[in-house]
């Protein structure tokens, strides 16, 4: 594969207008500035209201949904993969699974493997704790 | 500049539209590879604050109680405030609207400028409370995370107003677009990252 023939309607190194693969218009980014916007913001009073009220254990889902929500707009949207072809996707979402797999993994095996507590002073040994 | 098979001088190119991986940009391809690669290395840094997250907490100072979240949320809302101001910027090179796209270039790497700002205050009180890179678990894992996050930030920023320079010869307009592009795609990515540092870091 060569990246210098060109071919019609696409000289080299340009792109055409009319193939921009019809991105979102700008009313659509200023929406989607928005939505992020109040996400984040739900976001920041999720963090403080939740604890505060006892609901500390739907402090990390909902935060990991807004998140979640949050990085879809910008991956499909911002970035134009929701009109973009597959091709590009592809590394992206692969990186994407593998970083997923990484931090659940090493979290999954941290929490699995023995804690081992040492004291700075010599002569002592390290505890394994079961 | 578009993905082709090679072509001898005996075969003349075919007179139809590109498609398929002829349509593919390779430029474009190399930065979703890159954005692929640096996504597994952001999710090293960031696993590596969630494995020592537990000895973090369980020692001195507690990140909840000296992380400014209403401060980290304003910086939040300026990268995301930035990514807005980058997508309207291509959206008018591709209009060839060139000296609106200028603009929004600029104010994009101002705001780029104001979040690394904002960092520098952020580290600066850490720094104030004893939170360096030699001070222990937190502030190794949480400075060299953010520290590299601020990298991209300023690598961005520098790489925008280069991009500013080069529309303003004339290098960039609604049939050439491609640099501006690739600079937005990682620009986009930098506030996916922030996206989830604050999240993951400041807010959990």
């Amino acid at each position: 594969m060569t990246a210098t023939h060109p071919s019609p309607g696409h000289p080299s190194g340009t792109h055409d207008a009319h193939d921009a693969h019809a991105h979102p218009t700008t009313a659509t980014y200023i929406r989607i500035f928005v939505v992020l916007f109040i996400v984040t913001a739900a976001e920041v009073v999720a963090a403080q209201v939740l604890p505060s009220i006892g609901m500390t254990s739907l402090v990390a889902p909902s935060l990991l949904i807004m998140a979640l929500v949050k990085g879809a707009l910008i991956i499909l949207y911002y970035m134009h993969l929701k009109s973009e072809s597959g091709v590009y996707a592809a590394p992206m979402v692969f990186g994407l699974v593998l970083a997923t797999g990484m931090l659940i993994t090493m979290i999954a095996l941290w929490m699995l493997a023995p804690r081992v507590h040492c004291t700075p002073e010599l002569g002592k040994a390290c505890v394994v704790e079961k | 500049m578009t993905v082709s098979t090679t072509e001898h001088a005996s075969h003349p190119v075919p007179a139809h539209p590109p498609s398929g991986m002829e349509s593919i940009d390779i430029r474009k391809l190399g930065m979703w590879v890159f954005l692929g690669s640096d996504c597994v290395f952001f999710a090293a840094l960031i696993t590596t604050y969630f494995v020592n997250r537990p000895l973090i907490f369980s020692g001195e100072p507690n990140p909840h109680h000296i992380l400014g979240i209403n401060f980290t949320a304003i910086l939040a809302f300026i990268l995301l405030l930035s990514s807005l101001t980058m997508v309207l910027s291509l959206a008018a090179f591709q209009r060839d609207n060139i000296r609106s796209g200028r603009n929004w270039l600029l104010a994009t790497a101002a705001l780029g400028t104001c979040f690394l700002g904002g960092q520098a205050i952020e580290f600066s009180n850490l720094a104030h409370e004893g939170v360096t890179l030699s001070s222990g678990l937190f502030g190794q894992c949480f400075l060299v995370m953010t520290g590299f996050h601020g990298t991209h930030v300023f690598i961005g920023v520098i790489w925008l107003l280069a991009c500013w320079l080069f529309a303003g010869t004339g290098r960039f307009n609604a049939k050439n677009f491609i640099g501006v592009e690739i600079s937005g795609l990682y620009w986009h990515f930098v506030d996916l990252v922030w996206v989830a540092i604050f999240t993951l870091v400041y807010l959990i």
